[in-house]
């Protein structure tokens, strides 16, 4: 399987990943781009300690922080993500509005494990963080939408 | 009955998930060859200007002796007579203005022997300084042997007649002797058929 191949498996979660971190489908497009610039760039250090979803990922999150350095956290409105497909817009506006309420870091915590289905341990080694401290921010992340969402 | 709490379960985001995505990948790896050409390009630039512009404001000047031979010129081996000189131009070349910036020159090197066998056992000089009157920039004197020696003379550019006086000086202490043996070797770049591109 070549590069371009692998990254085709994995566009759509990386797009997703900036889309919902972002809540813009332009920037996310072009962060998505980035990520697998520097993605082709690294590819020949990369040596397998990791799954390729999780070594693509540490490279998105850094795009990611890198961009937030250079522009700061700002989130574009709402009206601008795309609509979803398979639940009632007014929900979907609503969740949106929720996951946009939290801080980046629980934003991003959520994204990972709730929207793509990382597991705390993957998403800790793409943040950079022990197990534990990730499941710490998870949890609180968890708490902080339920609180805002109204959910349960 | 699950014993987890409500925070440690995941929350139904999934369908977040569920969207369009566009072509990233062919965009990216688009981007990535551009990026490896420009930055290519601005490597083979900085490595040329550093090839060009190091020699100039950093490189050890050469000797003139070393520049006259590495530049581009002619081997002429054309002979001078003076009245008590005799002299060979063995190499005329056009020098690289990197040397001198701003000042177009040209190099001749001098074979000088003196014809007088009375003066065999003194040291013949060149007496030849540089100065804007002549035309003559740099001046130097390779190390006499018995009645022969090197001068290696550079000028600026349209300098169409050195004279070159010399002088025998007595060996031990250099200094010119009382009727000293001078001689003049006229150079004339027009006579000497060197081609006009190295010294006009």
């Amino acid at each position: 399987m070549d590069l371009e191949e692998i990254f085709r498996l994995h566009q759509k979660e990386i797009y997703v990943y900036f889309l919902r971190t972002t809540g813009n489908p332009q920037l996310a497009e072009d962060l998505g781009q980035e990520t697998f610039v520097r993605a082709c760039s690294g590819a020949i250090l990369f040596r397998g300690d990791s799954s390729v979803r999780t070594w693509l990922f540490a490279i998105a999150r850094r795009v990611m922080v890198d961009h937030i350095r250079r522009r700061g956290p700002k989130l574009s409105p709402l009206d601008e993500s795309p609509p979803g497909r398979s639940e009632g817009p007014e929900q979907r506006i609503a969740i949106e509005q929720a996951l946009r309420a939290l801080p980046a870091s629980s934003r991003e915590a959520l994204v990972l494990c709730d929207v793509l289905g990382f597991s705390p341990a993957e998403a800790a080694e793409v943040i950079g963080l022990t197990a534990n401290a990730f499941r710490v921010r998870l949890h609180r992340a968890r708490a902080h939408f339920r609180e805002v969402y109204g959910d349960e | 009955m699950s014993n987890t709490t409500p925070d440690e379960r995941p929350l139904p985001l999934g369908a977040l998930a569920q969207t369009e995505s566009p072509e990233i990948v062919r965009a990216a790896l688009g981007r990535f060859r551009r990026r490896v050409l420009l930055r290519g390009l601005v490597l083979l630039l900085a490595i040329g200007a550093a090839f060009v512009l190091y020699p100039r404001y950093f490189g050890e000047p050469k000797e003139l002796a070393q520049e006259i031979r590495d530049a581009r010129g002619v081997i002429l081996l054309q002979k001078v007579d003076g009245s008590s000189v005799q002299a060979t131009i063995a190499r005329a070349a056009r020098l690289s203005h990197d040397q001198v910036p701003g000042k177009e020159r040209f190099g001749l090197h001098v074979i000088a022997i003196t014809l007088k066998s009375s003066a065999l056992d003194n040291q013949l000089v060149t007496l030849l300084r540089p100065s804007e009157k002549n035309g003559v920039l740099e001046v130097v004197a390779g190390e006499a042997s018995f009645s022969g020696f090197n001068v290696w003379i550079s000028a600026a550019v349209g300098t169409r007649v050195i004279d070159v006086p010399f002088a025998a000086v007595s060996r031990p202490d250099g200094a010119i002797l009382d009727r000293p043996l001078t001689g003049t070797l006229h150079l004339d770049m027009q006579t000497l058929n060197i081609p006009d591109w190295i010294w006009r």
